[in-house]
């Protein structure tokens, strides 16, 4: 019993120490590495860079605003920072990052919809910052706050990566030591996406009927680009024309002065791949529209 | 409470101290406590099924002895039909009630009647295929007079509840089991050595293996219709290998719990899929079920004696209730009816018992037949899996069906972001460690073995999959 037990501790400790030398591995490749996530990409930004647009938000803007048409069309510098399943609670880490990097935006979009519902954070966002938990206070704060594992995520070493190995586990750790480029383009962070309404069976939904009476995200957000002096204008994404609104949007348009509707902007169903997301060419013409409205 | 959890692994730990330090030498206190432990074990689950396992064990404890007193045959009879009813009362109620509702539905439906029978809302007790048919084989052995009963009730709740192998098996015969909880255990290095390496390749076959293939079977399986040939072939092919690695990294580390308590199981599978025909898979793929119904159903039936009808019917038999056994759902059934397909060949042929040595290829004309032979057995196999993963048997038959219309070999990149064929090097991988060990119970073999054990536990940790807990799919049998 006593070799068993003394080979069972020795056992015990080489794993707690393979676990200490791994996730210092892991770490150290995902903050040299080429950024293969919109995270990865404001941390590797220049201090004190400048630009002129940023858009924040979910899919609907990571599909939706093409910022080489912002360009073309006005020869300003715009940056998509739209993530696939972001909420305001993500949207306001991607700000406050962008703040502590001190880049200078000189108009801030953030778009809102049915998320205004919500203080929340969504899991891709969320497990794309574990790896710079202990590196960036910006970020631990912001973990500390919407993660329910932040502890186990902190001190447990590996635990971090292990549970969360479908967004930074092996593979992509290996994606990242070989600096393998993501297939989305972080220069301008617009994420294409193809397809027509038309061929798919999408299910329509409808906007809440109900608001909340206030979003501390929201005013959060409004706090910070006051201090910074960054103007920061929020807006809704096209629908297409089968969604049910429920006049959730003038709701909102009371809550928010400076709220852009542009749900219904679209008119051809045939530009939306799905119902809240356009297709390239839906893109291509939404950019278009929004730099005249907008004034960009 | 999953083996791989870290609420087991505390678990367990606690049961290890408690069970080797002040109970040691407690014979009766230690089966006390192992019953108290695998009833907290199971308790974790659902403590409202407990009842069920303790009642089982009454029925089969009160019905043992009586076998044994009982003189008379009627009486016996009426006592063994006792057992075996209640025992498939339990799980005819609990697992295949809402079956037979809608199928008799259905059936009135085809007709143009309506039925007003409702499908009720049960939930499956995990374990109940298995602990059943453990209490059924004691009573059955019990009259057939192959054992004597226990007259302790705590030795015999143990064996029923035994916490490694109550919800998942390997399904243990009283005969070798439960004289085990009679003796006094004393620690033993090198057999509970043996253990954990068991412990630890049943782990790399569930989270590394078994958990990565599910990854790509569930978006295959659930996309088939937009998945081109080679996507359907390999989602078949990653099926085969996540149920294996499942169920028997189950098995493994059931086996390898028991040793570090002093306690021996029988072995559930031994390397299947390498085997030369379907009556050798079906020697090595859940042994303790396929001897399970060899010895209660298949022999009883009249096994392989008489005529070549009664013969084929057995068979029939046999792979059907297999079937049946694992879940209330025809694509079971009908994967029971194509492996008894499988198999008549080799009874009528006289092969069945064929291929009883050690598998080995060479380079010779035998070794290469023998490769034949497991390729073939391995293509009937997953064949058959994929009627047992679809939903329903159109699904299957649909699957099949753009299997083979498709004929797009291309490399498909699929929604969960990864291509189709990226687990295949980890398979073959597998497969190679697989064949090199073929006759031996885990790798860690040879010169280097503390290499290949410290070897596997990074693999464990560095390719195991974490983030979506999954369940072992014999849970639900």
């Amino acid at each position: 019993m006593r070799r068993f037990l003394k080979n069972s501790i020795i056992f015990t400790v080489g794993i707690i120490i393979s676990l200490y030398f791994i996730d210092s591995v892991y770490s150290k490749v995902y903050n040299n590495s080429t950024p293969r996530n919109k995270t990865q990409y404001i941390l590797s930004l220049k201090k004190g860079e400048k630009l002129d647009y940023v858009f924040l938000g979910s899919s609907r803007v990571e599909n939706v605003i093409i910022p080489s048409i912002i360009k073309e069309l006005t020869g300003n510098k715009t940056l998509n920072l739209g993530t696939q399943g972001a909420k305001l609670d993500d949207i306001n880490i991607f700000l406050k990052l962008l703040i502590d990097r001190q880049i200078k935006i000189k108009r801030l979009f953030v778009q809102v919809d049915y998320t205004y519902n919500y203080v929340s954070s969504s899991d891709i966002v969320r497990s794309q910052s574990l790896p710079f938990i202990k590196s960036n206070s910006v970020i631990k704060e912001y973990l500390k706050k919407v993660d329910s594992n932040y502890y186990k995520n902190y001190y447990i070493p590996f635990y971090r990566y292990g549970a969360n190995d479908y967004r930074i586990g092996f593979r992509e750790f290996i994606a990242s030591l070989i600096n393998k480029k993501s297939t989305a383009d972080f220069e301008t962070g617009y994420v294409p996406i193809y397809g027509s309404i038309i061929n798919n069976n999408d299910q329509i939904s409808s906007l809440p009927i109900e608001i909340i009476e206030t979003n501390k995200v929201i005013n959060e957000i409004d706090a910070l680009c006051k201090a910074n002096n960054i103007q920061v204008t929020y807006f809704c994404s096209p629908f297409c024309s089968k969604l049910k609104t429920n006049n959730y949007l003038l709701k909102l348009k009371s809550k928010l002065p400076n709220f852009q509707d542009f749900s219904s902007v679209i008119k051809e169903d045939s530009l939306f791949k799905n119902c809240s997301h356009l297709n390239k060419a839906g893109a291509e013409k939404f950019t278009r529209h929004i730099v005249k409205k907008l004034n960009l | 409470m999953l083996f791989n959890s870290f609420t087991f692994l505390f678990f367990f730990i606690i049961v290890f101290f408690l069970y080797w330090f002040p109970l040691k030498n407690k014979t009766k206190a230690q089966n006390i406590f192992i019953l108290l432990a695998s009833y907290i074990f199971y308790a974790w689950w659902n403590w409202q099924f407990l009842g069920l396992i303790i009642l089982s064990t009454i029925v089969d404890y009160f019905v043992g002895n009586e076998l044994y007193k009982q003189k008379d045959i009627k009486k016996r009879k009426y006592f063994l039909a006792l057992s075996i009813v209640f025992n498939l009362g339990l799980l005819c109620y609990f697992k295949y009630s809402n079956f037979f509702i809608e199928n008799w539905i259905i059936a009135w439906e085809s007709i143009g009647f309506q039925s007003n029978v409702t499908s009720l809302n049960i939930i499956l007790p995990v374990g109940i295929s298995f602990y059943t048919f453990q209490t059924m084989s004691y009573t059955i052995d019990v009259y057939r007079n192959k054992i004597k009963p226990t007259n302790s009730i705590i030795n015999f709740a143990t064996f029923v509840a035994f916490f490694p192998q109550l919800v998942a098996g390997p399904i243990e015969r009283a005969s070798h089991l439960l004289p085990q909880f009679s003796l006094k255990r004393t620690f033993n290095y090198s057999y509970a050595t043996s253990g954990v390496k068991l412990i630890l390749w049943g782990l790399f076959k569930k989270v590394v293996i078994a958990d990565t293939c599910a990854t790509y079977v569930n978006v295959i399986f659930d996309n088939y219709e937009v998945m081109n040939t080679l996507s359907l072939i390999l989602g078949a092919v990653y099926f085969a290998f996540q149920i294996y690695g499942d169920f028997s990294g189950y098995s493994d580390i059931a086996i390898g719990l028991s040793r570090i308590l002093g306690f021996d199981l029988k072995q559930n599978f031994n390397k299947p899929y390498f085997s030369r025909n379907i009556a050798e898979f079906w020697r090595r793929w859940h042994i303790s079920l396929s001897t399970w119904f060899r010895d209660y159903l298949y022999i009883p039936l009249g096994g392989s004696r008489g005529k070549t009808i009664v013969k084929v019917r057995n068979v029939f038999a046999i792979f059907l209730v297999s079937g049946f056994w694992h879940g209330a759902n025809w694509t079971f059934v009908f994967w029971g009816l194509l492996n008894a397909l499988y198999f008549v060949p080799s009874l009528l042929l006289n092969n069945n018992r064929k291929y009883l040595d050690a598998i080995t290829i060479g380079f010779n004309r035998i070794g290469l037949i023998n490769l034949m032979n497991i390729l073939i057995t391995f293509l009937l196999t997953i064949l058959a899996w994929v009627f047992f993963r679809a939903n329903s048997i159109s699904e299957a038959f649909s699957y099949l069906n753009r299997l083979f219309s498709n004929l797009n070999f291309s490399f498909q990149y699929m929604s969960i972001e990864r291509y189709n064929f990226e687990a295949l090097m980890l398979l073959f991988f597998f497969i190679m460690i697989e064949w090199f060990s073929r006759n031996y119970e885990s790798p860690f073999i040879g010169k280097f073995k503390k290499v290949y054990f410290s070897a596997t536990i990074i693999l464990i940790i560095l390719l195991g999959v974490y983030s979506k807990h999954s369940d072992f799919i014999y849970f639900q049998f």
